[in-house]
């Protein structure tokens, strides 16, 4: 599925990630519904935003974890139940939308009017404009369902199952911190930070074992090309044995690195003894030539440039699992 | 009454009339001016649609191209398809 022209990446490739947990898990097929997730997410961002007095994040970007937390909070619906696209429309464009709700709610900030209901009543009034009301209930193989039956019942993952990894030098290693990007709009500190040698043999361990994981960093680099669909790190930018923890963390602080997209990372190869992840992405660029929708990522570009991963626990070593407790 | 006070009062008097004919004249010439009128029409492509035409094409001449930098991928061994991948 395509995000158009919008820059909700966090829910495709997340909802993306719970999708093939779902098939791991229960082995069912489903599809659901990235932008119930965005709209609800909409809806929490406009109320932080009047509680923060106007000083908090309302843009379209947000982090992996949304998604869970929105699943918790609202439920989820099969993405035939709400597509977010009006009738006609073909192609998600969100440019109008995002610039119309930031206008209403500077208009809010400059007149100091922080009524939340009338807030989140004008939001929920220009999202239903835009994207489409979603419906209350919906039916699921002839059942009639709420969002909140269908995450419980149909998805039916634990929520607790799951955990944010994380690796920078600018917080501690082995805590959960907060992820210090304009993107974690909530400050939510559920990542875990552990090194980068183990950030990436946790990660190749899991693909290894049948797992995927949601994963999100910086895509904006000379080794990323949309037509041989593959991102590399060139030697003219760092060869291969230098990059460590220092140059990843060093990118990070100059943000020549910087969190601006996630996508589902599926699998993995060896090719001349390097390993090669494939990628799930759901940006325009992935689909400029075949396979449409998928990227070859290296596994140089994922230790320099990727920074966050979604993960079920089971997949991690227990002397992990052990640090987390 | 002095004569110098009855001189003033009648100077008074023909201000006051002179301005009052003024007054009248103005209004009533006002009143005789025909009121302009309206009407829709399709706008001409006067100079000005000449001018922007030729100034659309020099612009369109002006622009260049953003080049990005990126690595050049010949002869690069680089994964091709699918199933060259173990995925889920």
């Amino acid at each position: 599925m395509s995000q158009g022209l919008t820059g909700t990446c966090w829910s495709f490739s997340t909802t993306s990630y719970f999708e093939t947990e779902v098939f791991r898990v229960h082995n069912r097929k489903i599809k659901i519904s990235p932008l119930y997730t965005v709209y609800c997410e909409y809806v929490e961002k406009a109320k932080r935003f009047v509680r923060e007095r106007g000083n908090s994040n309302f843009a379209e970007g947000s982090e992996a974890n949304a998604v869970l937390k929105i699943w918790k909070e609202y439920g989820a619906m099969p993405l035939d139940a709400y597509t977010g696209l009006l009738p006609g429309q073909s192609v998600h464009d969100h440019r109008i939308l995002i610039n119309e709700m930031q206008s209403y709610l500077k208009g809010i900030k400059d007149a100091n009017n922080w009524n939340e209901n009338e807030v989140v009543s004008t939001i929920k009034s220009i999202l239903n404009y835009h994207l489409g009301t979603p419906p209350d209930n919906f039916k699921v193989d002839g059942d009639d369902m709420t969002p909140k039956e269908y995450f419980k019942k149909v998805i039916a993952l634990n929520p607790d199952d799951y955990v944010e990894i994380l690796s920078y030098m600018q917080q501690p290693y082995d805590k959960f911190v907060e992820y210090e990007v304009p993107d974690n709009w909530w400050k939510s500190t559920e990542y875990f930070n552990i090194p980068l040698d183990e950030f990436m043999s946790v990660l190749k361990n899991a693909v290894k074992n049948g797992y995927t994981v949601s994963i999100g960093g910086d895509v904006s680099e000379p080794g990323i090309d949309s037509w041989n669909k593959v991102a590399m790190i060139p030697t003219f930018d760092i060869p291969s044995d230098y990059i460590d923890e220092y140059a990843r963390q060093f990118r990070f602080t100059n943000q020549t690195t910087t969190d601006d997209h996630g996508i589902h990372l599926l699998g993995m190869t060896t090719k001349n003894g390097k390993d090669w992840f494939l990628i799930k992405d759901s940006g325009a660029g992935s689909k400029n030539v075949e396979p449409r929708g998928y990227y070859y990522y290296s596994d140089d570009y994922i230790k320099l440039k990727m920074m966050n991963y979604t993960i079920h626990k089971d997949a991690l070593p227990q002397s992990l699992k052990d640090r987390m407790k | 009454m002095e004569i110098s006070k009855i001189k003033s009062n009648i100077n008074m008097k023909k201000f006051y009339l002179i301005s009052l004919a003024a007054i009248l004249f103005a209004s009533i010439a006002a009143q005789g001016q025909e009121k302009n009128k309206a009407v829709f029409t399709e706008p001409k492509d006067g100079y000005y649609k000449e001018i922007s035409g030729e100034a659309d094409r020099y612009a369109a001449k002006q622009t260049t191209t953003a080049k990005s930098f990126k690595v050049d991928f010949t002869g690069v061994d680089l994964p091709k398809t699918l199933s060259e991948f173990t995925y889920a």
